[in-house]
């Protein structure tokens, strides 16, 4: 799970939710104004969307968990449209922009549709897991849906783009999240090292599996709600069943790398 | 056995105990080591079986988290994949050195397995399940073939360790069965020594016991057991010392109660002494308290005080009660002072014994002397009869010395008188000396008147005969004048001399002594003597010869007293002599005295020896007792010898014996010592 590391948690209240939605606005704002080719920037910006709508979705389950929990309630009522609608809420919060506005013939509404038809889809595919009774922790957490919907939006739009949650290699707990090489290499030299300013975003022109790619790595720290499952004693066993991995608030947690085939 | 000390004996039973013990250890030491070479082979076997299980369990690990990693695609499975995967090379690896062949085999197997089921991973990962299934299934065959394997490997190795095991077991058992068997012999060998042993010690122990206790109750005579060599032996040679020794001490205590019987007997006799004696005795200690006395000191010194003269009461305390009572005179008046000193005199007796005055006019005589232990012993005599007699006796002496001043007093007239008798005796010798110079006098003086008449005539020439007025022969009438002259002055000295030599000894005084010619002395004696005689008796004539040692010269005498003494002895010899021609009338009778000095070294002998009517022994031996006299009544006074004796004896310190034969002689010898200065004259 992770969030804003100036903000704080997001949680599953709508006050917090606000409160987040306003802080991820200013990270974007700040990334926009750099100074870069035209193509460039449209690049960027389409990668922020496609990161943003990520978190937004991600952020909807964060502040529904306790609901997905609980073993005693049936039907939790986040089917994909509900979800869906919150998150997009939660966009237009966190950027001020309407994504249901943007043309879906242009690369940027293709690309934005396809994750958030991957959103809808996930949720309704996900209905028999979260409505199961009897079982409190379903394993259904922001990661996982993320997981599962960069994984269906590769199903959708793979030959155009692909966003990945990954991590440092040492962080990473599912094997399908691991970095590739490049994608490694500069969580090692960039983004993890000590002068890199907090949330900087890394992009450059860079082949994936062959293609010619204009990829991007949005970076994102540990908060102390995250911090449950990732936080310390080193080697305790979370709620997932996996030993925690001793971070700190403030750590890079993740990474989210979106990739733009040319 | 009781050659040797117990220290050998217990040494030697710890010796044979220790050697059995290392023996068995020995015996059991092998067994135990076969058995633990039996055991080491099965633990080899045990081991490896552990190696095969471990290698069971690894591979069981690697299947279960590459079935793992294929389901879930957690990182952490692949690592444990990873891990599980280096536990089954590491077991592998281990096995090689129990069954290399099999080890290799399965090696091969599971690196088939390892690499289809990563690649299976890999498909499900990259979403292509089908080809991820196909390729799971396909690890299968590796499975079953370690599988197989592996049980077949541990089986082997369990069927070998069960026999090894029941190998090292029977050897176990084995070597329990002898340890055990040996353990027996060795401890009923150990038994029977050491029964031997204790019994080779408590059995003299118990006779030396028996022996002592015996002992102990007073059987002295008790036979003690024959000493051995070892230490029984010498506590029973220590035991017959002490019963010796017991013996020893009865016989001393014996001696000893003897001794104190005899010492109080000895005690009880002193004290017996002590009380049957007439003197009062008492012993007081150095502390001046009473520690033994007498009923006579009861008596004698402090009758009435009873109760107070016993045993422990101070010496003050007792004198001082005496002194208020009166007991002593010399307290009277002055108690204070008496205490003070009698206590002083107590505390350092006097060397001497002093005499104390009793109140009741007695007279004690206090003996007192300090012990060596710093008392004081005392003896108390009644002296006052003793002091009557002593007075008795004071006033007889006085009586007898008032007589005898007395009879001195009647013996100087006596001597006086006698003195007065002898002179009238000598009278007429004297006169008759006188007389002869006298004679010569007148004669001479008569004849030279006429030689002057005739010198006158010559002179006046006148001389009838013309012979006469010769010069020469007036020279010659001058010459015999002169001569006549000499002989007149010299008759006149002779004449004086006998006079004064005559009031000398009527005088009698004493004189004093002085260097005196004894040989004048006794002539002068013999002429005075000689003409006394012939004064009285005419008829009287005796031949005197005189043997005069030249060699004697001067004596210091007192002359008038020495003079008297042979004025005496002469007088008596001519008396002698004059009695034998009376009353014997010898015919050529002469009588002779014969009057010799003899000069010695050291004194001068004048024998007087006569042939008169001499003395029997009788008169001899009393000749010179005062007033013994055998003259008849009126003729002597009975002292002339008498003190002739006292003269020469008691004056000159000579010596004076008489010899003589009846009818025959009577020498007396007169012996002076030359050069010793005479006493004065009493």
């Amino acid at each position: 799970m992770f969030g804003d590391r100036r903000t704080g948690r997001i949680r599953g209240h709508r006050a917090h939710t606000r409160a987040t939605i306003r802080a991820l606005a200013l990270g974007v704002v700040l990334a926009l104004p750099w100074p870069a080719p035209a193509a460039e920037r449209e690049d960027v910006e389409i990668a922020l969307s496609l990161s943003n709508m990520l978190r937004a979705g991600r952020s909807v389950i964060a502040s529904n968990q306790t609901l997905i929990n609980d073993p005693d309630v049936g039907d939790k009522g986040l089917g994909g449209e509900v979800v869906l609608a919150e998150a997009v809420k939660t966009y237009r919060a966190l950027t001020g922009s309407d994504p249901l506005s943007i043309d879906p013939d242009t690369r940027e509404g293709r690309l934005l549709s396809a994750q958030m038809r991957a959103i809808r889809e996930v949720m309704d595919g996900s209905q028999g897991d979260i409505n199961a009774q009897g079982i409190g922790f379903k394993g259904f957490v922001p990661a996982v849906f993320a997981r599962l919907v960069n994984e269906r939006f590769a199903q959708l739009v793979g030959y155009e783009a692909e966003v990945k949650v990954t991590a440092p290699a040492s962080l990473v707990r599912n094997r399908k999240s691991r970095p590739d090489e490049w994608e490694a290499e500069v969580i090692r030299s960039r983004l993890s090292a000590r002068d890199w300013p907090d949330g900087k975003l890394f992009h450059a022109e860079a082949k994936k599996d062959g293609r010619e790619a204009f990829r991007v790595l949005v970076p994102e720290y540990y908060s102390e709600g995250c911090l449950s499952c990732h936080g310390e004693p080193k080697g305790e066993i979370d709620i997932t069943g996996y030993p925690k991995e001793g971070g700190k608030a403030g750590d890079l947690g993740g990474v989210i790398s979106i990739t733009l085939y040319r | 056995m009781s050659r040797f000390s117990i220290s050998t004996r217990l040494v030697f039973l710890s010796v044979v105990l220790i050697g059995v013990l290392l023996a068995s250890n020995a015996l059991l030491g092998r067994a135990l080591s076969r058995n633990a070479e039996a055991l080491a082979a099965e633990a080899e076997i045990v081991e490896a079986l552990r190696v095969a299980n471990s290698a069971n369990k690894a591979f069981g690990d690697l299947k279960y988290w590459l079935t793992d990693l294929a389901v879930s695609l957690l990182v952490l499975s692949e690592q444990q994949v990873a891990l599980a995967r280096a536990r089954v090379d590491a077991a592998l690896e281990e096995l090689r050195k129990f069954d290399a062949e099999t080890a290799a085999a399965v090696a091969q197997e599971v690196e088939a397995l390892h690499d289809q089921g990563m690649r299976a991973v890999d498909a499900y990962t990259d979403e292509r399940r089908v080809i991820g299934n196909s390729m799971m299934a396909a690890s299968r065959v590796h499975i079953a073939a370690v599988d197989r394997q592996l049980a077949q490997l541990a089986d082997r190795f369990q069927a070998d360790a069960i026999a090894k095991r029941d190998a090292a077991l029977a050897g176990a058992e084995n070597a329990v069965d002898r340890s055990f068997t040996i353990a027996v012999a060795a401890s009923l060998v150990g038994l029977v020594l050491a029964w031997l042993v204790l019994r080779s010690i408590t059995v003299p122990l118990g006779r030396l016991v028996a022996a002592m206790s015996a002992i102990t109750s007073g059987k002295l005579d008790t036979q003690i057991p024959a000493p051995g060599h070892d230490e029984i032996g010498a506590m029973a040679r220590t035991l017959a010392l002490f019963r010796d020794s017991l013996s020893e001490r009865d016989r001393m205590a014996a001696e000893q109660a003897r001794a104190e019987a005899a010492a109080r007997h000895a005690q009880a006799q002193l004290l017996t002494a002590i009380e049957s004696i007439s003197e009062g005795f008492s012993l007081y200690d150095s502390e001046d308290r009473l520690v033994v006395c007498n009923t006579r000191y009861r008596e004698i010194l402090y009758p009435g005080m009873g109760d107070l003269v016993v045993v422990g009461t101070p010496f003050e305390t007792i004198v001082r009660r005496a002194a208020a009572e009166g007991l002593i005179r010399d307290a009277i008046g002055r108690r204070e002072a008496w205490v003070q000193e009698r206590l002083a005199r107590h505390r350092s007796p006097p060397r001497v014994p002093f005499v104390q005055r009793r109140g009741d006019a007695r007279w004690i005589r206090v003996n007192e002397r300090p012990t060596d232990d710093g008392g004081t012993v005392a003896v108390y005599t009644d002296i006052t009869e003793e002091k009557q007699a002593e007075e008795k006796l004071r006033l007889a002496k006085e009586e007898a010395e008032r007589a005898l001043q007395e009879l001195t007093q009647a013996q100087q007239s006596l001597l006086h008188a006698e003195k007065m008798a002898s002179l009238g005796q000598l009278t007429a010798g004297v006169a008759h000396e006188i007389k002869n110079p006298l004679n010569f006098v007148n004669n001479f003086a008569t004849l030279s008147l006429d030689l002057f008449d005739e010198l006158r005539g010559a002179l006046r020439g006148q001389s009838r005969d013309p012979s006469e007025d010769d010069p020469e022969e007036i020279a010659e009438i001058v010459d015999t004048i002169g001569g006549n002259l000499r002989r007149i002055a010299e008759h006149g000295r002779r004449a004086d001399r006998i006079v004064t030599s005559m009031l000398a000894h009527a005088r009698g005084g004493a004189g004093s002594a002085q260097p005196t010619s004894l040989s004048m002395l006794i002539d002068d004696s013999l002429n005075l003597a000689y003409h006394g005689e012939r004064a009285r008796n005419r008829a009287f004539n005796i031949s005197i010869e005189r043997e005069f040692d030249p060699d004697i010269g001067e004596l210091d005498l007192y002359p008038q007293e020495m003079t008297r003494v042979f004025i005496n002895l002469i007088t008596n010899a001519f008396y002698a002599t004059e009695r034998r021609r009376r009353e014997l009338a010898e015919p050529g009778y002469e009588p002779v005295l014969k009057v010799c000095t003899r000069r010695t070294e050291d004194r001068v002998e004048v024998s007087i020896r006569d042939n008169g009517i001499g003395m029997p022994v009788s008169v001899c031996e009393k000749v010179f007792e005062p007033f013994f006299t055998t003259k008849p009544p009126g003729e002597g006074t009975g002292l002339g010898l008498s003190l002739t004796y006292d003269i020469v004896v008691q004056q000159h310190h000579g010596q004076i014996q008489v010899q003589s034969k009846e009818h025959e002689f009577t020498e007396v010898t007169v012996s002076l010592p030359h050069g010793a200065a005479p006493a004065p004259p009493t």
